[in-house]
């Protein structure tokens, strides 16, 4: 991998990183479990704004999970997110590459959607009780709300950075055209 | 591609409507919770907490006779040595007063799930919720 391109991913991890350490310090708004304002997914959406591939997108998401599990300790909690980040990836990649770099929102909102489908999934399966589906309804509002919430910040400020020209090299290498016109 | 984006738009939109709708069914149909109130090991009254559509104050003697109290009657009548003041409100219970030394009783707080009585030891009152779902509340198990 090109160095710039590492060190573009290496500022993005570790923005994200302080991300999501900062907004687990928040107090929740709604004493439900698992719901919170996902703002690290800003990342993932400037990443994929910025045509980088989903390969980058989850090394990133990886290194993010790492660290966040040897700052804040606290493992199993990192082990919900792991599972509800990458169907989130996932969701994310597929969406904006059917839409691109337009429908920015709609691809946040998705992503939030199946972050916390995920989670909820692995919470059922984890505790093989039915009643974690009656989070289902909360879960999937919040969803909704702070995909969009998400999705606004991500919509707002991708074109500044891309205007700044310094995340050019997340890009795939295109080969120059040839200039016709003299 | 305008075609899936609106149809995505459309999914997003109708799992919000039926997340909406499904909330609004759950606090709709809540379920029972009925508190008993125990003197020295003896029910002396259950209160269905769904039924109670006002703020209700019981007071319990040193003998277990319990007696619903109004607003101005809320004192500790001097002859009873045990004597404790339960606060009902809709959906949920607390002990109000209570003539016991350490007032752990008071502390306790509001109680609405059968996850944790209030238990006045001194005076030997016990207020239980019965009927909610347990395993609903319980976060975490250790074994």
């Amino acid at each position: 991998m090109p160095i710039r391109k590492q060190t573009i991913l290496a500022l993005f991890a570790t923005i994200s990183l302080t991300i999501f350490i900062a907004e687990s310090t928040l107090a929740p708004i709604i004493p439900f479990p698992g719901v919170k304002l996902g703002l690290a997914n800003v990342v993932t959406l400037m990443i994929l704004s910025l045509d980088g591939n989903i390969l980058d997108v989850l090394l990133v998401f990886i290194v993010r999970i790492i660290l966040a599990a040897i700052s804040t300790g606290s493992t199993i909690s990192l082990a919900y997110s792991l599972a509800g980040g990458f169907l989130a990836i996932l969701v994310m990649c597929l969406i904006h590459k059917m839409l691109g770099r337009n429908y920015l929102i709609l691809t946040a909102v998705f992503g939030a959607i199946s972050h916390n489908l995920a989670q909820i999934l692995v919470a059922w399966g984890l505790m093989s009780t039915p009643a974690v589906l009656s989070y289902l309804p909360v879960l999937m509002i919040s969803a909704v709300v702070t995909g969009l919430f998400t999705g606004f910040v991500a919509d707002f400020v991708s074109p500044y950075l891309k205007k700044t020209g310094m995340f050019d090299a997340l890009a795939p290498y295109q080969i120059p055209k040839k200039d016709e016109e003299k | 591609m305008k075609k899936t984006a609106n149809a995505l738009i459309g999914i997003a939109l109708a799992i919000f409507m039926l997340s909406t709708f499904g909330l609004l069914y759950q606090i709709a149909h809540q379920e029972q919770r009925i508190a008993n109130i125990y003197k020295s090991g003896v029910l002396i009254k259950s209160i269905d907490l769904n039924q109670v559509k006002e703020v209700t104050y019981y007071g319990i003697g040193t003998n277990g006779e319990i007696h619903q109290l109004k607003e101005e009657e809320l004192l500790i009548p001097k002859e009873e040595s045990e004597y404790n003041i339960v606060c009902v409100m809709p959906g949920a219970i607390s002990m109000h007063c209570s003539t016991c030394a350490n007032r752990l009783c008071l502390h306790t707080g509001i109680i609405t799930s059968s996850a944790y009585p209030i238990t006045c030891l001194p005076n030997k009152v016990v207020i239980q919720i019965v009927g909610t779902n347990i395993k609903d509340e319980i976060d975490a198990i250790a074994q």
